[in-house]
């Protein structure tokens, strides 16, 4: 059997790929898979499989997988489950490396779907060919141009390619919903895997690719449920050992470990209480809401280790000033006083008005000079008493907030103290600015609560790691 | 930290455990499997009799606990069939015929196998500990202090295995009661290492025996630093 890592290697890295159920019809999945395939320019083979056409979509249609010319290293499976085994015989005598298959209707249909699907998975094993799926809605690794789903969020416009973030969903649609957003936001996902049943691949051996794979930062996972925790907590320990950030949002309580308990200790250690265990002693950060996800992702993707949590808070208002300050306390870290140099440097360089302190209300007068802002941003950088910010901007727009970012973005790049951005203002208001801030990688969120919380997730998983390391050099 | 175990007391445990028509093991039985680890279980002898009871009384030295020892009483203090700091021989006589006819009050069908006498060990603070073997993630090993502190405060902290000793400390030192043992107003600080050594041995119990579904020690008594720990009540329930 091909190991598990080489078998996603085939399945998010392919040079050819087989569309089992091809259609010129792109509102079916058939259709659309190989129209995005296309339009976002695939740069391998792709072979449409359909017995009653000549040609899909431009492309010779092939009548089964065995009259492709080539290897296969991935075929997609869009098919009733009904003709599934026989295709999966084709796969076998084609010596296919991957499948994915869309088909639903197995273990989640009942008894009956699940022993089908069993049959599959011994057909697949048996032959060496390894599973993505059943009931999922496809793979994409947007930096190599694959986009292997027939999701809806494949529509999102400027889909960014040089992301480092890597995300596994069991649930396809709210996966499919949420990374539509994100990418319209700029944020940098490359890797999708909608990991659907988990008949074979599951989500640990996603972990355990993206562990090994240098093109992911960070690793969300979005989980339903599994079969095999020995499997996952050695996939997060790897992820743990190798420091790369795993932020993970659990959904629900599943009727594992539900049976009745007769013991105080069974009582109090419920299904949930141990994935939540289970996530803080190997050091994930747990997405409490879905928009944490991401927002913890984004942050990670910025830094995964920062120095302390003494954090600076910069704003254009006293108001807002008080909203950032008041919620890093709340999650634990602290607002520090600057140095008493760093006092006089901000006192220098904003002669006339405002107090020079941490939190820093820049006032108004941004609007009119912005360098008062750079200046004020730039003592905190230097005050050793600082290890990140976070800038609260309010009704900052239009041709200013343009120059703002910018002078955010060329701070950021000469310090290694993230710096976040909380900015309230409606998007189309300042547009320009925020596209900026987010295409250089600049934590960028709505709200200050957003940004404190992600920012808390750095804080979080460099503590953890902080501690490790200081036992081992004990 | 390492642990290991002799193969003739695996042996004996595992005899035990087979041995056990019930799932839920007495209290004696859980006893004597948690000694086998050298865990600090005071002893615990069944007397079939008054006479035994009082005999066994005179040898371990008064005060003594009396406790009703059947595999279907398991809240035996609900059933009214403990009775604790008996300090003479009529109150131990007194104490067994009581238990006797509280057991089969409380459930005439039960199987009534005796009554185990113990020493009426010094009052500690209280803890548990415990593990719930999960369907997915194996044993889950729980710490807390006791009395209301579980029980209306819930307030605990879990871990999964591998349970290394840096583990076993962040997870003692997790729960918000912590101060409680680390020596509050005054108060002196109390056997941490021995704790540490409780949560261990129960990890290790766990993952040798895949037998055991459930494990609670509740209550613990802890003393002072450096005077140990002693398991009062433990019950360990089987697959």
């Amino acid at each position: 059997m091909n190991n598990s890592s080489e078998s996603i290697q085939y399945l998010l890295n392919p040079s050819t790929i087989a569309i089992v159920g091809a259609s010129n019809n792109v509102s079916k999945p058939g259709g659309r898979i190989i129209a995005y395939l296309k339009e976002k320019n695939f740069e391998g083979e792709i072979y449409p499989i359909n017995p009653k056409e000549e040609e899909i979509q431009g492309l010779k249609s092939y009548s089964s997988l065995t009259d492709i010319p080539g290897t296969v290293d991935l075929a997609c499976l869009l098919i009733p489950s009904k003709i599934l085994p026989g295709i999966m015989e084709d796969c076998a005598t084609k010596k296919v490396k991957t499948v994915l298959i869309n088909t639903a209707g197995f273990a989640e249909m009942g008894a009956e779907g699940e022993k089908v699907q069993k049959e599959i998975v011994q057909l697949a094993r048996d032959n060496g060919i390894r599973i993505c799926g059943p009931n999922t809605i496809g793979v994409v690794n947007a930096n190599k141009k694959l986009f292997a789903s027939f999701s809806m969020a494949l529509e999102t416009k400027n889909i960014p390619t040089d992301g480092k973030i890597s995300f596994v969903t069991q649930s396809g649609a709210i996966g499919g919903g949420i990374i539509s957003k994100a990418w319209e936001n700029s944020v940098g996902i490359n890797n999708w895997v909608s990991s659907g049943n988990e008949a074979d691949l599951n989500t640990a051996d996603y972990i355990n690719y993206f562990v090994e794979d240098e093109q992911s930062d960070v690793i969300c996972v979005f989980l339903e449920g599994i079969n095999d925790g020995e499997k996952l907590k050695n996939s997060l320990q790897a992820a743990r050992d190798a420091k790369k950030p795993v932020v993970m949002y659990k959904n629900g309580r599943t009727a594992v470990g539900q049976k009745s308990v007769k013991s105080h200790t069974g009582s109090l250690a419920g299904n949930h209480e141990v994935y939540k265990t289970v996530l803080k002693q190997f050091g994930v950060i747990e997405a409490n809401e879905l928009d944490d996800l991401f927002d913890k992702a984004i942050a990670l993707a910025d830094t995964n280790s920062i120095k302390g949590k003494n954090i600076g808070v910069v704003s254009t208002s006293g108001g807002a000033c008080t909203i950032v300050a008041d919620k890093c306390i709340e999650l634990g870290m602290e607002v520090p006083d600057l140095t008493p140099e760093g006092k006089q440097k901000l006192k220098e360089v904003l002669p006339d008005f405002g107090t020079p302190q941490n939190p820093f209300d820049t006032t108004a007068m941004i609007t009119s000079n912005p360098d008062y802002f750079t200046n004020g941003l730039q003592v905190f950088i230097d005050d050793e008493n600082i290890d990140a910010m976070v800038i609260m901007l309010t009704t900052l727009a239009g041709s200013i907030a343009e120059r703002v970012a910018d002078d955010i973005i060329k701070l950021r790049q000469k310090t290694n103290k993230p710096m976040f951005v909380a900015w309230t203002i409606a998007e189309s208001l300042a547009k320009e600015g925020m596209d900026k801030l987010r295409k250089a990688g600049i934590p960028l969120y709505p709200n200050a609560e957003r940004a404190v919380r992600s920012l808390q997730a750095i804080v979080e998983f460099s503590e953890y790691h902080a501690e490790k390391e200081k036992l081992m050099n004990v | 930290m390492s642990n290991t175990i002799s193969v003739p007391r695996k042996n004996t445990i595992q005899d035990i455990i087979n041995s056990s028509e019930n799932t839920i093991l007495t209290e004696v039985e859980s006893k004597k499997i948690l000694s086998l680890l050298d865990l600090p279980v005071p002893s615990i002898e069944i007397a079939k009799n008054e006479e035994e009871a009082i005999k066994i009384s005179k040898n371990i030295g008064f005060p003594v606990v009396l406790k009703i020892v059947s595999p279907e009483i398991t809240h035996k203090s609900d059933a009214g069939c403990v009775k604790v700091n008996l300090k003479d021989e009529y109150e131990v006589s007194e104490a067994f015929l009581q238990i006797m006819l509280n057991a089969k009050n409380y459930n005439p069908n039960a199987q009534l196998q005796g009554v185990s006498v113990q020493p009426n060990v010094e009052k500690g603070t209280e803890i548990i500990v415990g593990m719930n073997r999960d369907e997915v993630f194996g044993p889950v090993l729980l710490f807390g202090l006791g009395g209301i502190f579980v029980e209306v405060v819930k307030d605990v902290s879990l871990r999964v295995l591998p349970l290394d000793s840096y583990e076993i400390e962040k997870m003692i030192k997790e729960i918000k009661g912590y101060p409680l043992l680390a020596g509050y107003r005054g108060e002196k600080v109390k056997d941490i290492e021995a704790i540490k050594e409780i949560i261990e041995k129960i990890a290790f119990l766990s993952e040798e025996f895949p037998e055991i579904k459930e494990i609670d020690l509740n209550p613990v008594f802890v003393y002072d630093e450096g005077k140990g720990a002693s398991v009062v009540d433990a019950r360990i329930i089987l697959d």
